[in-house]
């Protein structure tokens, strides 16, 4: 990477600018230089350099002050809500969001936990890397049950774009055939551990229609070609990817869209550069850049394109939007349809179980599996809806031997008990509920009418709950997670269910501020990411989406955003853009 | 005082003895030869106790434990996970980690609920055997801790304090380089999963984890 790469201020009209450096903005740049366009990636955070800037990689905890833990004081100034993320620690808390400068609002009342990742690379770095396929019963499912609106699109539409993505991504994965979830172009599957292969035969053996099956991830098992050229080699399952990962064995901007994009010649990178609005000509009625408020030191600047790709995160590209104030969009740019920031979603992880497997004591795991097992959503078509709430949910888990941390607890005192501390104790697995939330209009985020940020950027206002339909999929699934723990035969099954505790956000799935849809009266986008309102406008994150389906979004962004990346510049080639 | 009951004199001015190198050893290793010989300089066993007994006053300077709080946290350490083919708790520094983690990453309820374990250890030791916790034979302070954790102590304590402390220790020991290194087994680059590896009584914990 050098070091022109970056560049601060440039009156040069770009072909496209991306707005965002994260799973979305990666592809989009990476996309668009690959087709010969000049393109300009601004990112409001610093950079992180592939390798150099991941600090804490390879230190034990021992190397960190509190092992691993954040001190009270910083956590209570800068990460209040960030804490609450299960892979914030000592050891990834530079790449998570400083909340003190990032506030929001929420409704009185209500909560919700916004998980920010402002620097360049966004929350690749920090992504949870499960990587699965929307099927055409997710496509379909708002149509069927008349809950949102329809996409606008289906999986024919999309499955080419998935495969492009996943061969270059690297996802490994096994084929399992699932008209739920369709097959990707996998690299080896991770292995299961022996009680997983166990309960994966009860499971077929008790509920027909349930399979358990491996986690599928953007990880190298097994390099290819595209994949050693990118810089990358084989995952050495050491589950430390949040600190950041030298082999690069994970998908992140940094390991992979960015090399690519950078090769090309044709990429330029605005880091510390918040985007304030968009600039739009009324009279061509189209966006020709956006407005730019320096991180650091709050000047501003301007930057021109003859595209705009919003690739900010979900709330992130549509505050962009909301700000967008001009003489046509008195409401924000693109919203005549005045649904931009409503159909707020995120994915709802509140209820499972997890018990021991008895027996299993002369076998272990050798590595750290960055993955874990998934029980794919059985419920997903109307047909197979269980009685009083609506569509369905996946189980993901994993399994593991007791090691000091769960024995710590436990009664002893004394040499014997430090022996025991340092044995692998019993086999315990866990499935865990990752369920679908429905499009509500009244779930939305819209800009404060008076608090901004440091930067002169309103904040965002959140009204956002979890609805009767939510919970009642959870307190399914809470007992139904129970069930199949018992037919397999654990022992000392303890189940939860925690959503009258937990906000959403915490998935750090959000979607749906600017969905996609046929008619411009109900939707923001087409079935290209492409505003209806605005034809060089694009949003191709989150924002987009129309339900939440049950599975991890990323692989959809990226599907979705090159597909939009090549439908752009032909639109552009035929000069209808 | 149960067990000294029906011993010599002899016996105990011995055992008095032998605790007392103890005890000195313990002190020069948190505070130093100077404040350890001032505390025990010219002191019988009975005198140290008192003496002990009435540093347990205010912390000072900001730390969280006063210094005989500290000589108790020490012997509890080193009685929860002694030394054997791998370093004791403290060896690897647990009695320094806990009152800094605790203060640095902890509520101030758990700060007080650990305070107050460790002065019920102490208060259990005297009402037990009439003796600070630190001057008691290992297998004293062992039955001590056990009686706590298994809620028979001479005097009403929080089983449940005392188990977070204890928690706190282990994740101390084992977050250590030494107690993730030689009591565990160690994968720094695991350089791929296999699901099935044979396991035996002698199999090793990992001591690599990716969270803590």
């Amino acid at each position: 990477m050098t070091t022109d790469l970056y560049i601060h201020k440039s009156d040069q009209v770009y072909d496209a600018i991306v707005v965002g450096s994260g799973i979305s903005g990666g592809w989009a740049a990476k996309e668009f230089c690959e087709r010969g366009m000049q393109t300009l990636m601004i990112e409001r955070g610093r950079v992180v350099e592939h390798r150099k800037d991941y600090v804490t990689e390879g230190k034990g905890p021992w190397e960190f002050a509190n092992r691993t833990k954040v001190d009270n004081l910083l956590v209570e100034e800068k990460h209040s809500v960030q804490k609450k993320c299960y892979a914030f620690s000592d050891m990834t808390k530079h790449f998570f969001g400083n909340d003190k400068d990032l506030p929001y609002t929420t409704k009185e009342g209500t909560g919700f936990d916004w998980i920010r990742a402002n620097q360049l690379g966004g929350k690749s770095l920090l992504w949870h890397r499960q990587s699965y396929r929307l099927s055409d019963f997710d496509f379909s499912a708002n149509k069927a049950d008349g809950h949102g609106n329809d996409w606008p699109i289906r999986y024919k539409d999309i499955e080419s774009w998935y495969s492009h993505v996943e061969k270059f991504a690297g996802i490994s994965g096994s084929q399992e055939n699932l008209e739920q979830l369709p097959n990707s172009e996998f690299l080896p599957p991770f292995e299961m551990t022996a009680p997983e292969l166990h309960v994966k035969d009860k499971i077929a053996e008790h509920f027909p229609g349930r399979q358990l099956i491996m986690g599928r991830t953007a990880h190298l098992t097994e390099p290819t070609q595209l994949h050693i050229e990118q810089g990358r080699v084989t995952c050495q399952a050491r589950n430390e990817c949040q600190k950041g990962c030298s082999f690069g064995a994970y998908f992140s901007t940094q390991s992979s869209t960015l090399p690519a994009a950078a090769k090309t010649g044709n990429l330029s990178i605005a880091p510390n550069s918040v985007v304030h609005s968009l600039i739009y000509d009324e009279k061509t009625q189209r966006v020709k850049g956006v407005r730019v408020v320096d991180n650091d030191n709050l000047s501003t600047r301007e930057y021109f394109a003859k595209v705009v790709f919003l690739c900010a995160s979900t709330l992130g590209s549509a505050q962009i939007m909301l700000n967008t104030k001009t003489k046509t969009f008195p409401n924000g740019i693109a919203n005549s349809s005045g649904v931009l920031g409503h159909y707020l979603m995120d994915h709802n992880y509140n209820a499972g179980a997890t018990g021991t497997v008895e027996g299993f004591d002369d076998v272990y795991y050798s590595g750290r599996r960055p993955s874990g097992i998934l029980v794919p959503n059985f419920q997903y078509k109307p047909s197979l809806y269980k009685k009083g709430y609506v569509r369905g949910y996946g189980l993901a888990g994993g399994s593991h031997r007791d090691s000091w941390q769960g024995l710590g607890y436990q009664n002893g005192i004394g040499a014997d008990f430090k022996t025991h501390l340092t044995k692998p104790g019993k086999w315990k697995l866990g499935l865990h509920a990752q369920g679908e939330m429905l499009p509500r209009f009244d779930n939305y985020m819209a800009l404060h009418p008076t608090k901004t940020d440091k930067w002169g950027i309103p904040l965002i206002h959140i009204d956002c709950t979890w609805s009767e339909n939510e919970k009642l999929m959870m307190a399914d699934a809470e007992q139904t997670a129970f069930d199949m723990l018992t037919k397999a035969g654990l022992k000392d099954i303890q189940s939860y269910n925690s959503i009258e505790k937990n906000n959403p956000g915490l998935a750090i799935h959000e979607v749906g501020t600017a969905r996609m849809g046929h008619d411009p009266k109900e939707s923001v986008l087409n079935g290209f990411n492409q505003c209806h309102d605005v034809a060089n406008l694009f949003v191709t994150d989150g924002s987009s989406f129309c339900s939440t389906a049950v599975q991890n979004p990323s692989l959809t962004f990226m599907a979705l955003t090159a597909r939009a990346v090549d439908y752009c510049v032909s639109e552009m080639k035929a000069r209808r853009i | 005082m149960p067990t000294n009951s029906n011993k010599s004199e002899l016996a105990n001015h011995t055992l008095d003895e032998e605790n007392r190198r103890v005890f000195m050893k313990k002190m020069v290793a948190l505070f130093g030869a100077t404040t350890a010989s001032a505390v025990l300089s010219g002191c019988s066993v009975s005198a140290t106790n008192q003496l002990a007994t009435q540093t347990d006053t205010a912390p000072k300077n900001g730390k969280l434990l006063s210094e005989h709080q500290m000589t108790v946290l020490y012997s509890i350490c080193e009685t929860i996970l002694p030394k054997t083919d791998t370093p004791s708790a403290v060896e690897v520094g647990c009695h320094e980690f806990v009152p800094n983690q605790l203060q640095h990453c902890h509520s101030q309820q758990q700060q007080n609920d650990c305070i107050q374990i460790i002065n019920s250890v102490d208060r259990v030791a005297k009402e037990t055997f009439s003796m600070t916790f630190p001057l008691l034979q290992p297998q004293q302070q062992q039955q001590i801790l056990l009686e706590i954790e298994n809620n028979q102590s001479a005097i009403k304590t929080h089983k449940e304090h005392f188990k977070f402390l204890k928690a706190l220790i282990v994740f101390g020991y084992f977050t250590s380089e030494a107690g993730a290194t030689q009591a565990l087994n160690f994968q720094a680059v695991p350089g791929g999963f296999v699901g099935s590896i044979p396991a035996d009584a002698n199999t090793k914990s990992w001591g690599s984890q990716a969270y803590y």
